[in-house]
């Protein structure tokens, strides 16, 4: 038989013990919350971090826009400007023998329509009006030509898909990569041969590029990316695409992106 | 007489053909050589027996720009007359081309008459700037304190130097306070030595500094 002490000792034994575990069930809780809602805090911050990062860069590529924009109408169009202004001062001159005038006349007439086309080149690069008027594909083939026109490069375009002619913005958005491709190309591979195809699997658009420049050890690719790829690569999350690089120290550049049309 | 020889110092093709042609409307100069960039005209200069009278310099070049080249020139050569070509009309450049010795300016968007008078000026007076350079280079001084002490000038010179400011030529300074010419280019020796200039800029540049010359009030 048990008697009444050891009764009350039983009892108080088991509401000590169950005291306990609530408050350690309790503490328990409230660890784990503050642990997930630590991991949320660690969360938000690495997307902050990462938006003020893409912020920087984007404020940093547009002012590397417009120092190239200063740069282009400086280099090509006031300073031709200039030399017009120049020339028409010597027209007017007295002293500037007749004989003289036709040769100067002509050579104003070769600088003004070198600063007509030099204009017309800084509007097209800022916006290619063909592809508002006659969408990417054309506006494409036209920079390619462009390009082509130069003899730095040759680059072979090829389309095994048909975009629609009706412009949106994940043609703006294709055209501005293709743009920029290029341009890594020949500044930094050294690029003499591109190639380009736009081709469609299983409902996927893919565009594959090449190059036969220098390259880089696409594993480096973190420490060595510069403005024009984060930009690339901010234009591809735009248009929900993906992309796959491959590069290796003298064996070219390989670039694949996909995109829904 | 002898023709007044010019070096053109500029990077674009084009606006050297159009500054020179301009040049030579007038038969008594001379372009005797053409640079499109500094560190190539440094190294002519170091080479030749004679310097040019005149040299019109561009102030945004490759290599070695005209800020630099006109500084490194005048340790060596303070004489050499170096006129700043500018492309933008901004003072800031200009008065820093006048800080380094250039003893003139020309817009490259210049006229015939702009580049006679200026060319002529600075054959005539050692330098030519307009007014609103100067106070220009007044106003970006203005803050530092004279650190000059003002009996180290007699009052003779402080008024030549007030007129040189002025742009006067020797003559006329002669006239103005009734002495000769000869006496002038004493005095304006006497200011070159006592305030270490290396040219007639270079006084000018002090005279603003110290305090001595209030341009723009004057005009």
């Amino acid at each position: 038989m048990l008697n009444n002490s050891q009764i009350l000792f039983t009892i108080t034994a088991i509401i000590i013990f169950l005291t306990l575990l609530c408050i350690i069930i309790v503490i328990f809780v409230i660890k784990s919350r503050n642990k997930i809602h630590s991991k949320e805090l660690e969360k938000k911050d690495l997307k902050i971090q990462y938006q003020t990062e893409t912020l920087q860069k984007i404020i940093l590529a547009q002012e590397t826009e417009r120092r190239r924009i200063a740069r282009d109408l400086h280099d090509d169009i006031s300073s031709k400007l200039i030399a017009i202004s120049l020339n028409l001062h010597l027209l007017k001159s007295k002293k500037t023998e007749n004989i003289n005038k036709e040769n100067i006349i002509n050579n104003t007439i070769d600088i003004n329509s070198k600063t007509i086309e030099s204009s017309r080149q800084i509007a097209h690069h800022l916006h290619p009006p063909v592809l508002e008027k006659f969408g990417l594909m054309d506006a494409l083939k036209e920079l390619v030509l462009d390009f082509n026109n130069t003899k730095v490069v040759n680059i072979q375009l090829n389309f095994e898909l048909v975009f629609s002619k009706e412009v949106t913005n994940i043609h703006l958005q294709i055209f501005r990569i293709i743009q920029e491709l290029i341009n890594n190309s020949i500044k930094h591979g050294k690029a003499t041969a591109i190639d380009i195809i736009f081709l469609s699997k299983n409902s996927i658009s893919t565009c594959v590029y090449s190059d036969n420049g220098v390259g880089f050890d696409s594993l480096q690719l973190d420490k060595t990316k510069g403005l024009g790829f984060s930009n690339i690569e901010n234009r591809i999350q735009n248009i929900n695409g993906t992309f796959n690089l491959i590069s290796e120290i003298n064996k070219g550049f390989k670039f694949n992106f996909t995109f829904h049309e | 007489m002898n023709k007044v020889t010019i070096v053109l110092v500029e990077d674009e093709f084009l606006i050297r053909e159009g500054i020179k042609a301009l040049i030579n409307l007038e038969s008594y100069f001379e372009v005797i050589e053409e640079f499109s960039d500094g560190q190539a005209f440094v190294d002519f200069i170091n080479n030749s027996q004679k310097l040019p009278d005149i040299v019109l310099m561009d102030i945004k070049m490759p290599n070695l720009n005209g800020i630099e080249t006109t500084k490194l020139l005048m340790t060596q050569y303070p004489e050499l007359k170096i006129i700043a070509l500018s492309n933008y009309n901004s003072k800031t450049f200009i008065a820093n081309m006048l800080e380094v010795g250039a003893v003139g300016y020309l817009p490259k968007s210049t006229t015939p008459t702009e580049i006679f008078t200026t060319i002529n000026k600075v054959l005539e007076n050692g330098f030519y700037y307009d007014e609103t350079i100067i106070s220009f280079v007044y106003n970006n001084n203005k803050v530092n304190k004279s650190f000059f002490d003002n009996d180290y000038l007699s009052s003779r010179e402080k008024e030549v130097l007030t007129l040189i400011c002025k742009q006067k030529s020797a003559t006329e300074i002669g006239e103005t306070l009734h002495i000769s010419p000869r006496t002038v280019d004493g005095h304006r020796n006497n200011l070159l030595l006592k305030t270490e200039s290396k040219n007639v800029v270079g006084l000018v540049v002090f005279a603003i500094k110290n305090n001595l010359f209030f341009p723009s009030l004057e005009i």
